[in-house]
């Protein structure tokens, strides 16, 4: 659902009024002026109530003669919490992706001259983007014997053996009987 | 008129405490429309009061009316934008007005 109208559908919720009268059309579709009477709710009231639901997308309406006539809409009330949360906001997505490589680009900018790291981040976050950079030197699937590695790994910096443990830590790497398997 | 006023002022508070019933129920919608009412009763109490006090009742009738007009003319205002809350809240508004009218017109037939 989208992000809006699930906000639309809490603000509706939070009136104990409102509550009663979703309780009240789970036994079946009602008259308004039924409703207000069984809720003790005056004529005006009820209509006020009936509109936001009708609003959230709730309860839905037809007239029948001079009356009007209201009944659950299902397709939102059987929904679960979840299904009501689940972000559905490609716009925001976007927004937190393009952060994401902002920051990754400004992180390997700061640590990397040319194809060499200046220095191992000590932060995990700045190191893990580090790692998957020099990760990229090898083929996912490919099996790597341990020199092979190194040698790769110390192109980029000459501390290879705790980059090559941080990569296996991390889960980038597999290693067993000294063969090494880029995983991501 | 006494009375009259004194009855207004003892609607006036029994509508906020039932306003804030309300609220403790979870019922803010309501209780809003509850305090809109409750206000109107204290706002023609005043009215009253004041003209009472300068000796000067006959013009309560006809601020009453005025109350009507505008309020009427808000609530065909509220129904053109299809604001649901505020038709609500001038429909209330008449509703304790037109009381307020009727006891204020049995009053001073006494």
């Amino acid at each position: 659902m989208d992000r809006n109208k699930a906000i639309l559908v809490f603000k509706c919720l939070s009136d104990a009024s409102r509550i009663n009268i979703i309780s009240a059309l789970r036994s079946g579709e009602a008259y308004g002026e039924l409703l207000a009477q069984r809720l003790g709710l005056s004529a005006s009231t009820l209509s006020f109530h009936m509109k936001k639901l009708e609003e959230a997308g709730l309860v839905t309406s037809r007239k029948e003669q001079y009356y009007t006539v209201y009944a659950l809409n299902e397709q939102i009330t059987q929904l679960r919490l979840a299904d009501l949360i689940h972000d559905e906001c490609p716009e925001e997505e976007d927004a937190a992706r393009q952060r994401e490589n902002a920051y990754r680009q400004k992180v390997l900018e700061a640590f990397f001259d040319g194809e060499r790291l200046r220095s191992i981040p000590v932060q995990r976050k700045k190191k893990l983007i580090v790692l998957q950079k020099i990760a990229e030197s090898f083929t996912p699937g490919i099996v790597y014997d341990e020199a092979a590695v190194s040698e790769i790994i110390e192109r980029f910096h000459p501390d290879y053996c705790t980059l090559r443990r941080d990569m296996i830590s991390e889960g980038i790497f597999t290693r067993e009987n000294g063969q090494y398997v880029r995983i991501k | 008129m006494e009375e009259f006023i004194n009855a207004l002022k003892e609607i006036n508070a029994a509508l906020n405490q039932q306003a804030a019933e309300l609220r403790r129920q979870n019922k803010d919608d309501e209780a809003v429309f509850c305090t809109v009412r409750a206000n109107v009763y204290d706002i023609c109490a005043t009215v009253c009061r004041v003209h009472l006090d300068k000796g000067d009742i006959s013009a309560v009738g006809g601020i009453y009316s005025r109350f009507q007009e505008e309020w009427s003319a808000s609530l065909e205002a509220a129904k053109r934008q299809n604001h649901a809350k505020k038709i609500c809240i001038e429909e209330m508004k008449l509703e304790a007005l037109a009381d307020v009218c009727a006891r204020f017109a049995a009053a001073r037939c006494e």
